[in-house]
């Protein structure tokens, strides 16, 4: 029998050995570049090349919490779904790109992207943005309409997983701790906003949960199987070793969506073209958490009432992360949308 | 944090005066209190000694915290100093109740603004911290009369406890407080203060700093973010006028498909 010393001894060892794994759980090649990413098709043996899907990660920490692990992959989970899948990920901005602006990632990256998959495989593709990337892919939708300034495709369908468009609710946390910060005049202290420090003032939100509860279980790691470990480390380097936000964009999207709450109020403007919602009018299938403290139930529910095509809602139990590598969301929320997915003309 | 023998002219480095500004890794100083606390948790044998311990830890924190606010003074002297013997174009003397005059008035302006946002940060942060001291003691407080209170006992009574079940207690009594003071509205308030004025200070020790550097003819910050934003303007002229050729090429297309046969 080990002592709890040499339980957690060997859990740490493990643990360190898992964290040099980098290798994606999903393999993918680059087919493209926009100006800040690289549009990646994730291509394993076998795949049947369907329609394809468009994934928008947020600004905010990298997408690898989309291919965690081969049991809890949205990708994996999409690709068996008969979709060619695609993900635009994000070159970290250095501080040469500083000034980048949510309109250059709007109006070039994400126009160009859908462009791109539009002509390349002769149809628009669907498009299923993540977090912020749902607001990102909500303007990108509103201003691909030709009368908004035809920036891209229009998508054939939009997906929103945990998208904070509505930031008014007073239970909102992060809005409420944003409104009195002048993001202007912190950006022009920090230039770019650093992946380290804001994963510290998120993490803050809940200290006890990320702190003592889950790492006093470490040790219990030491009788766990392999992927257990790789997908705690996965996850770990997930949370805090997320890229640095260009500075501007960052102002821009604190002051926009969380101080002024533009998106809903339809104040927003990209390089002077107004941001409607109502504009979108492909079909919309937008997913939430019931216990998402990040973004909580009012921030991503009733996008219906302002977009302008059909939308479909669905509420999850659970938080955050729980919407991307939980088994309830990979057994009801991912063949819902698939389902859904296959109803769209 | 600074070590603590940063506090001489001999031993004071660049590493110590910045690292007086640091909020990147904990901005809140969560952490570092949660550190101390789980450390003391884990090394108590009973619940009287965590309780003790957790109290001493708060205290500890606070000392540190205080004693770097103390030092951010010193360091901003040290700072100011080495500017000047880099470029004796700066004043050479605090001009806080000084209008500018002669023919420097933008950088005594800089170094007014400087003493101004110094004790402004410093207020914000002391309410800060004062703060959440208040909201760690009222924890150890409660932490206390739960244990008690559960035990049907004096807490001094109680007996060894495995650190596992003392930080469950500790996380059944702290995490809802602390969830409850960061919601409120004074929390979130004092919090953008120290924000704001964090912001306001490293601007204008970057601004300082920017024009002792273009003083001796080296590269400053400013400098490169006037490329940055060069580059960035005409990366999105560039982008819009992809854009535009695109809805023309688009247009005349549409055009010809309509007038062909």
């Amino acid at each position: 029998m080990k002592s709890s010393t040499q339980r957690l001894e060997a859990a740490l060892r493990r643990a360190a050995d898992a964290s040099r794994i980098t290798e994606p759980v999903t393999p993918a090649s680059v087919v493209m570049e926009t100006d800040n990413a690289a549009l990646h098709r994730f291509a394993p043996e076998g795949a049947s090349g369907g329609p394809p899907l468009l994934i928008i990660y947020s600004l905010v920490n990298r997408p690898a919490i989309l291919d965690l692990s081969l049991e809890r992959s949205v990708i994996r989970r999409l690709l068996a779904g008969g979709l060619d899948v695609h993900l635009l990920a994000w070159h970290p901005p250095g501080q040469a790109r500083r000034f980048l602006g949510l309109s250059d990632y709007v109006l070039g990256d994400l126009a160009d992207a859908t462009a791109w998959l539009d002509r390349h495989y002769g149809e628009a593709p669907h498009v299923l943005g993540v977090c912020q990337g749902g607001v990102l892919a909500l303007c990108q939708a509103a201003l691909a309409d030709p009368d908004a300034g035809g920036f891209g495709a229009r998508p054939r369908s939009l997906t929103t997983l945990a998208a904070p468009v509505n930031t008014g609710s007073k239970d909102d946390q992060l809005a409420q701790l944003a409104r009195s910060v002048d993001f202007e005049a912190l950006i022009r202290a920090t230039g770019n906003v650093t992946g380290q420090g804001l994963a510290g003032v998120l993490a803050s939100l809940k200290p006890f949960a990320l702190g003592p509860r889950r790492y006093g279980d470490l040790a219990g790691l030491a009788e766990a199987d392999d992927a257990a470990v790789e997908a705690f480390m996965r996850m770990e380097r997930w949370m805090y070793d997320g890229p640095d936000l260009a500075g501007q964009a960052f102002a821009e999207f604190a002051r926009g969506i969380y101080q002024k709450n533009a998106l809903i109020r339809g104040t927003l403007e990209l390089d002077g073209h107004p941001v409607d919602l109502a504009r979108v009018t492909c079909p919309v299938f937008s997913a939430h958490a019931l216990d998402d403290h990040l973004v909580p139930p009012p921030a991503a529910a009733g996008l219906g009432r302002h977009v302008g095509g059909p939308c479909e809602e669905l509420a999850l139990p659970g938080g955050h992360l729980g919407l991307f590598v939980s088994g309830r969301a990979h057994e009801t929320l991912y063949p819902a949308l698939i389902n859904w997915l296959r109803t769209i003309p | 944090m600074a070590s603590d023998n940063a506090t001489s002219d001999n031993n004071a480095n660049w590493n110590d005066w910045l690292s007086g500004l640091q909020l990147a890794a904990d901005p809140l100083g969560v952490w570092r209190l949660l550190e101390r606390g789980t450390q003391a948790l884990d090394t108590a044998q009973t619940p009287a000694q965590a309780a003790q311990q957790l109290a001493a830890a708060i205290d500890q924190e606070r000392a540190q915290q205080d004693q770097a606010i103390g030092q951010l003074d010193e360091w901003l002297k040290h700072w100011a100093k080495g500017l000047r013997s880099l470029a004796p174009l700066l004043p050479d003397h605090d001009t806080d109740n000084l209008p500018p005059l002669g023919p420097f008035p933008r950088r005594q302006t800089l170094l007014q603004d400087l003493s101004r946002q110094q004790a402004a940060y410093q207020t914000a942060l002391q309410a800060h911290l004062a703060s959440f001291t208040t909201l760690a003691e009222d924890c150890t407080a409660a932490f206390r009369e739960a244990l008690a209170r559960d035990a049907g006992e004096p807490l001094e009574s109680l007996p060894v406890m495995a650190p596992k079940t003392l930080m469950a207690h500790w996380s059944a009594v702290a995490e809802p407080r602390y969830e409850a003071w960061l919601a409120d509205t004074d929390t979130q308030a004092r919090i953008a203060d120290l924000v704001n004025a964090w912001s306001e200070l490293t601007a204008t020790l970057r601004a300082l700093t920017d024009d002792g550097l273009e003083a001796l003819g080296l590269p400053s910050a400013r400098g490169l973010d006037d490329l940055a934003e060069e580059l960035q303007r005409q990366r999105r002229r560039h982008r819009q006028d992809m854009a535009e050729l695109r809805r023309e090429l688009a247009a005349l297309k549409a055009r010809m498909d309509r007038e062909s046969p």
